[in-house]
């Protein structure tokens, strides 16, 4: 395929700007993705959505700017890369967690093997409080 | 609120910044009038994996933004997460970037990331 993409560049971008633009080539992971049923896959396993397989005594990560726990994105088993990993700059193995926020994000990286990973469940964000209600009045501001 | 699940299939590709990065290097030019005035060949757009297949999923290669390239030059992307993909909401793309000056990768240490969130 690259060099499918270098003869594209031969053929197509003026003599003086191949080499440069060749530079830039550089590769990628495509992810393609299938919905299946949430909990369906096996602990450990390449995911978007559903919840995270943490490491046993790892918390769920929270925003240190507004203290609200962050929303699990994806999980990638390390090892399921290393053959798609062409520039070979991903970790060789352990688990790489992915979260975010409104406006931010985290990273997890764990090097604990699968078997010591464990699905972790929604942390409880608030506790369900009962509402009351009761009358009252009130004035337009320019009347008060 | 948590997302549905999806299982992954991972396959190599190749990855070009969109026109306009590539051309402003080239020519050190401005970018927004590359933009207009020299259109990336199109034979190379359906051959290689670039901007417009936005939105999409992939780890490494580049950001691919509604606004062009974003990257800094301390900067590579590690993981293009598409919230609109996901969820048909219209939502972000969330682009992940590792540090390359502290070798983030390298020593797995990924406390140096930068988070973009573009609507």
């Amino acid at each position: 395929m690259k060099e499918k993409i270098i003869a594209c560049i031969d053929q197509n971008v003026p003599l003086i700007y191949r080499e440069g633009m060749k530079n830039f080539i550089r590769p990628v992971i495509r992810i393609q993705t299938k919905k299946c049923v949430t909990g369906s896959l096996p602990v450990g396993s390449s995911k978007i959505g559903g919840f995270p397989d943490l490491p046993s005594g790892v918390e769920w990560p929270y925003s240190l700017k507004d203290k609200e726990k962050y929303r699990f994105v994806a999980q990638f088993n390390l090892k399921e890369l290393v053959s798609f990993d062409e520039e070979g700059v991903l970790p060789k193995d352990g688990m790489l967690y992915f979260f975010i926020d409104f406006g931010s994000g985290t990273v997890l990286y764990s090097s604990s093997p699968v078997d010591q990973i464990v699905r972790a469940e929604v942390p409880v964000i608030r506790k369900p409080e009962k509402l009351s209600f009761r009358k009252s009045l009130n004035l337009l501001m320019s009347l008060s | 609120m948590n997302y549905d699940e999806y299982q992954l299939e991972f396959s190599k590709g190749y990855t070009l910044p969109d026109a306009a990065s590539i051309y402003a290097e080239s020519l050190q030019k401005d970018v927004g009038r590359l933009r207009e005035d020299d259109p990336f060949p199109e034979e190379l757009m359906d051959n290689a994996y670039i901007y417009p297949e936005f939105p999409d999923h992939h780890l490494l290669g580049y950001a691919h933004t509604l606004q062009g390239n974003q990257e800094q030059l301390d900067w590579r992307l590690l993981f293009q997460f598409s919230l609109d993909e996901i969820d048909g909401s219209g939502g972000a793309s969330v682009n992940f970037y590792f540090s390359i000056k502290s070798e983030a990768l390298r020593n797995c240490d990924f406390n140096d990331v930068r988070v973009d969130v573009l609507n």
